[in-house]
């Protein structure tokens, strides 16, 4: 009825709610059904993309990818942790500018250590079997990135954004 | 790509659609069907092919989540598609292949239908969701009409069912039926079973002259019902004839044929038909679409897509209902509000308040429907004009037509007009200023005064999210003193030359139909306002007595908040039958993960780019708190609080539409509007660093 006042309040909170559980099954959906995506990093303002095999954790908070340490994206990462690596279901279409999802993920890189990678290392090899071998070389990196936020446009121009607290801090 | 009818075969049936290989089956049956040819689905994959027209169709149907969308909003992509097609030149060769189908038919009156794979069948009841032109002469005519069966692959209809039809853009396609017209001595529609009641009865509606003025529903048909077992008419109703019109020899001859193509077909079926000196001639023959008829209201069905079917109205039924509701539902609407308004309730006891409430609400709630059930269908005169605008002119903005609809005489825009002159004596008299902010109303200029009655008085019933929105002259002053920092004017004039140049644009024979068709859509703009100020007057009554008993009740009793039915039940004295509503406790958001949004899509509602800072409206309060040259943010504008508008850079609604009040009062002044962003109120805080760009329809917040 027109008279009923609705709760603006709840109204809201319900809202949040239901877009927070579609953009994390979104995420999850993505970083399942995509292999690569495209990492962004940074030295002396020079900026350098290269394409990654990944693995996002399913709580969504870290990222993972493996990189040889004699290359230029290791030689940034080592100087400035800062990254964004940008993930998205397009094929190639026309439509894929109003159909595909483009997902940016920012957050601060690191290397682990061995013990501290053995278990996302399984993970990440269950998604990569073909990495298994390149992994155990002596000059490969295991790199987790604690994500601080993601960037999730879709329908072309709408973004959604996913910050998350204190992570930065935590490394 | 151009296949003669009698040369279709079953083949052809997935570039050809539904209805052009029907009719093949009717000729090679040996039934007589107008001459004609099909244009196949690869003429249309062609144009979609040599443009850009498919990635636009994409961009349209992704604005928003198609199940969010409200059928308004479906009706304006569909509408911004048609007009896509209609502006969108045909590649050279495909223009050729057209003309040279066309070239034989220079003075030929011309059916030219839609023939959707997959509409038709059997197993689908889809029927009447794409456009059919008849009456087209000329091949440029003819073409521009071809186009326009083409975008009505994506006609409102169809997007409503997109997900059962399975539309894509990749892949649906259309094809074309042109067809000779047959000027019938008699026309109509027969079906082999009554789509009523589904029984054993053949039904013959008929009209003299053309089938068109039967299916528009521009002519009252003389209706027969025929039980087939007897061959015996049951019942005839005339319609607009004194006699029925059907010598019986006619009706055999309709009967005899529907038993032959009940041999033929192996499915109940309805058929247009038309007869020309004794011959009849079969028109379109398709399953019957069953009819369902229950007490539930259409608008308050799960599945209300019928109901929005239903609101695209004909001419004729339009002009039937402006009468109905000028002559009859607003003068009564406005009797009832004034019967109520004066019977006394102040001093009734609880119990009698109740029942006065209980009256209110029974009144209300029958207002309602019949909001519903004349007024909502009305606005539909809007989109039927711009319709005929758009097909007469191609405009580059597909709604340009809204221009000739701009009155003066809109309720909200005589407000807008009386706030203005308020708010310029404020600016021009620093005493008036000192007055209104000291709040020394007794100090007044007698004549300010009365201009700020006259105005409260335009206001007498104005409810916004269940509260009235001013109660007595005081509370007008913070909006008053907001406003005399400066208003925006409107920018529409009369469009005189506009109206020239549409006009001019057909035969001066035929320009008096088309004036009336201008008026009712004028009077159908006017309406889109000022229908929800009468059902307001109504809902205000009805407001003030819950005001009354809420007070009581909250005076005598520990409550904090009450509900209408807990308000009735506390006042009737039935306590025990009341659950009192407790708010619940929502624990402190512990997660790490925050939602936001910094960039929105919607329906770009009225051009041009503002920015500012963002003011959230969510109660009657926030309204007066509106500075000038803030971004307006709210649900939906209703035009109880259009008054706010000329002093806001930019409009951000919720709901979408181009035709909502929003979007109307933004366009009339010239501010950039965008709509139907899904998150507004949720993710936009008062104060946000907004940009809107009314070009695009997208949204951004700047300062995240």
């Amino acid at each position: 009825m027109m008279y009923v006042f609705e709760s603006d309040y709840f109204f809201i909170k319900e809202q949040h709610m239901k877009d927070m559980s579609r953009i994390t099954q979104l995420l999850n959906q993505i970083s399942h059904t995509q292999f690569f995506g495209v990492l962004a990093t940074s030295k002396d303002n020079n900026p350098y993309t290269t394409l990654v095999a990944f693995l996002l954790d399913d709580d969504l908070k870290t990222l993972y990818f493996v990189t040889p340490r004699d290359t230029r994206k290791f030689g940034h990462l080592s100087s400035n942790g800062a990254v964004s690596l940008l993930i998205h279901n397009s094929s190639n279409k026309p439509e894929d500018t109003s159909e595909a999802v483009g997902v940016t993920i920012s957050g601060k890189a690191a290397e682990l250590s061995k013990p501290s990678a053995a278990i996302p290392l399984k993970m990440f090899l269950d998604k990569h079997p073909q990495l298994k071998e390149f992994t155990t070389l002596e000059n490969t990196a295991f790199i987790a990135v604690k994500i601080s936020r993601y960037d999730i446009v879709e329908r072309f121009q709408n973004v959604t954004v996913l910050k998350i607290d204190n992570q930065e801090e935590k490394l | 790509m151009i296949i003669s009818l009698e040369n279709i075969t079953s083949k052809d049936a997935s570039v050809v659609g539904s209805k052009a290989l029907n009719l093949s089956k009717l000729i090679n049956l040996g039934y007589e069907v107008p001459k004609g040819f099909c244009i196949t689905t690869s003429a249309y994959l062609e144009f979609l092919k040599g443009t850009t027209v498919s990635s636009s169709i994409s961009g349209e149907l992704a604005r928003r989540d198609m199940k969010d969308m409200r059928w308004e909003e479906l009706w304006d992509a569909s509408l911004r598609i048609r007009n896509l097609f209609s502006v969108t030149e045909l590649p050279k060769q495909l223009r050729d292949t057209l003309a040279d189908a066309f070239k034989g038919l220079k003075d030929v009156s011309l059916a030219i239908r839609s023939s959707a794979p997959g509409e038709d069948s059997a197993s689908t009841s889809f029927a009447g969701l794409h456009e059919s032109f008849t009456g087209v002469t000329g091949c440029e005519n003819s073409i521009e009409s071809v186009k326009l069966v083409w975008s009505s692959l994506w006609s409102d209809s169809a997007l409503l069912y997109r997900r059962e039809l399975n539309l894509q853009v990749e892949s649906s396609s259309m094809a074309v039926v042109v067809q000779e017209m047959i000027e019938g001595d008699f026309s109509g529609v027969a079906f082999s079973k009554n789509p009523a009641n589904g029984k054993d009865q053949i039904v013959i509606e008929t009209v003299r002259g053309l089938n068109q003025k039967l299916v528009d529903g521009a002519a009252d048909p003389c209706r027969y019902i025929i039980d087939k077992s007897s061959s015996k008419p049951v019942d005839i109703t005339t319609g607009e004839y004194t006699e029925p019109p059907l010598s019986s020899d006619i009706l055999r001859l309709l009967m005899d044929t529907i038993g032959l193509l009940e041999r033929d077909l192996d499915y109940p079926f309805d058929m247009e038909w038309t007869i020309k000196d004794g011959q009849l001639y079969l028109l379109q023959v398709r399953p019957i679409t069953t009819l369902t008829d229950d007490d539930e209201k259409p608008w308050e069905k799960d599945d209300k897509r019928p109901w929005y079917r239903s609101l695209t109205l004909t001419f004729t039924s339009l002009e039937r209902l402006e009468k109905h509701i000028t002559e009859s539902v607003l003068p009564q609407m406005d009797k009832a509000a004034s019967v109520i308004e004066g019977r006394p309730f102040k001093n009734l006891s609880d119990k009698d308040l109740a029942t006065e409430i209980e009256e209110r609400r029974t009144a209300y709630s029958h207002w309602k429907d019949v909001y519903w059930k004349d007024l909502i269908p009305f606005a539909h005169g809007v989109r039927l004009f711009g319709k005929l605008y758009n097909d007469t002119i191609k405009p580059a903005d597909p709604y340009e037509f809204t221009r000739l609809l701009s009155t003066d005489d809109m309720v909200c825009i005589k407000r807008n007009a009386a706030l203005a002159d308020i708010a310029d004596t404020i600016r021009r008299s620093p005493d008036t200023r000192e007055f209104l902010l000291k709040g020394q109303l007794h100090s007044l200029e007698p004549d300010f005064k009365k201009s700020l009655d006259e105005f409260l008085g335009l206001f007498s019933a104005s409810v916004f999210k269940g509260e009235r929105i001013f109660t007595d002259t005081s509370s007008l002053i913070p909006l008053l003193l907001n406003a005399s920092s400066g208003l925006r004017e409107r920018v529409f004039s009369t469009p005189i030359e506009l109206e020239k140049t549409f006009l001019e644009k057909f035969d001066p024979a035929n320009r008096e139909e088309i004036l009336k068709v201008l008026g009712l859509a004028r009077v159908s703009w006017k309406m889109r306002d000022d229908d929800n100020l009468y059902l307001g007057r109504i809902e205000a009554t009805l407001l003030d007595t819950f005001a009354l008993g809420r007070t009581r009740l909250m005076k005598s009793g520990n409550y904090s908040e009450l509900t209408e039915d807990e308000v009735l039940c506390l006042l009737r004295g039935e306590e025990s039958l009341c659950t009192t509503f407790k708010k619940e406790e929502v624990p402190d958001d512990t997660s790490p993960f925050h939602l936001g949004m910094r960039r929105f899509t919607g329906q770009p509602a009225s051009p041009g780019i503002g920015s500012g800072r963002a003011r959230v409206i969510t109660s009657p309060e926030e309204l007066f708190t509106f500075q000038k040259d803030e971004i307006l943010v709210c649900d939906a504008i209703d035009p109880n609080m259009t008054f706010i508008v000329p002093m806001a850079s930019a409009i951000i609604e919720r709901r979408g539409g181009m035709l909502i009040h929003g979007a109307i009062i933004a366009r009339e002044y010239g501010i950039p509007c965008v709509t139907g962003i899904e998150g507004a109120t949720t993710y936009i805080s008062t104060g946000d660093l907004i940009v809107v760009d009314g070009f695009l329809g997208t949204v951004s917040i700047t300062d995240e």
